[in-house]
């Protein structure tokens, strides 16, 4: 059952992806990638990933999708559906997909086969997170603090 | 792994009806000749005011910057999810440690605010 659905979401999520890259319409590929993020999502439910696959749904799915339509909605979509590509930029990306293709795939070869499930539910995260990693948990709060106070001082510069 | 694909069908049946009600919509629009390659359809409001393109500058500043403190919000349920998972078993102590967190980030909400990041102007 789980294998069944771990191939279902995979698949879901890659031809998402590539419909995502391919969509003539940009708004179109954006709620492509949104359905991309969320399937990759299950993915890690899967697996046993919980809090990782939350994570996913929760960042990916939500703020940065926002983020990608928020900036889409200021752009002319039809002047970028009829723009061509071009070949220059096509092959750069496609390098640069493939390098981190065979990246990827020699360092997972590397731990194939050596990787056990391990503590990944939001339920088992908890106790370590309030209590063992305390501090740097209360840091992290701080570390959000700068970031707001960063976005906002630099998009609120004053007039 | 189990409790979660109860999410998963309630996910499946909003999907259905999502891609459902749009559909009809879609069926009836044959018959009704809509006009899909229409200029119209392109813009981010389709039944709005008619946009000066390209919007640029400070309209999408603000745009921007409320995305951006909706992210650094996001975050925050992030690690506010195993709190509220475990919420019993954490007990006085995890309130405590999960209210110094909240407090500190409403610092910069505060900030936000005041600095006028979030009004629409």
């Amino acid at each position: 059952m789980k294998e069944i659905l771990f191939y279902l979401f995979g698949v879901i999520s890659a031809v998402l992806a590539l419909l995502s890259v391919t969509s003539k319409n940009v708004i179109k590929g954006g709620v492509a990638l949104l359905g991309s993020f969320i399937s990759l999502g299950a993915v890690y439910f899967t697996v046993g990933a919980e809090f990782v696959g939350i994570i996913q749904v929760i960042v990916y799915g939500g703020a940065i999708i926002v983020l990608y339509l928020f900036a889409l909605l200021t752009m002319d979509v039809k002047k970028i559906a009829e723009e061509k590509v071009r070949g220059s930029s096509a092959a750069a990306g496609a390098f640069l997909s493939i390098l981190l293709m065979i990246l990827l795939l020699l360092e997972a070869s590397k731990i194939a086969g050596k990787v056990k499930p391990a503590v990944s539910g939001a339920k088992e995260l908890a106790l370590p997170l309030f209590f063992k990693y305390l501090l740097p948990f209360e840091i992290v709060s701080i570390l959000l603090l700068v970031a707001t106070i960063g976005a906002v001082a630099i998009a609120r510069r004053e007039e | 792994m189990e409790s979660y694909l109860t999410l998963l069908v309630f996910f499946l049946i909003a999907l259905t009806v999502a891609l459902l009600v749009p559909n009809i919509n879609l069926i009836t629009n044959k018959f009704l000749k809509i006009d899909k390659a229409n200029r119209e359809k392109f813009e981010p409001y389709e039944c709005g005011i008619p946009k000066i393109n390209p919007i640029k500058g400070s309209y999408f500043a603000i745009f921007y910057v409320v995305a951006l403190v909706f992210l650094l919000f996001d975050l925050e349920t992030v690690f506010l999810f195993p709190w509220a998972v475990s919420f019993r078993k954490l007990g006085m102590l995890g309130i405590a440690e999960a209210f110094l967190f909240i407090t500190i980030l409403l610092v910069g909400f505060l900030y936000a605010i005041a600095k006028g990041a979030l009004k629409w102007d």
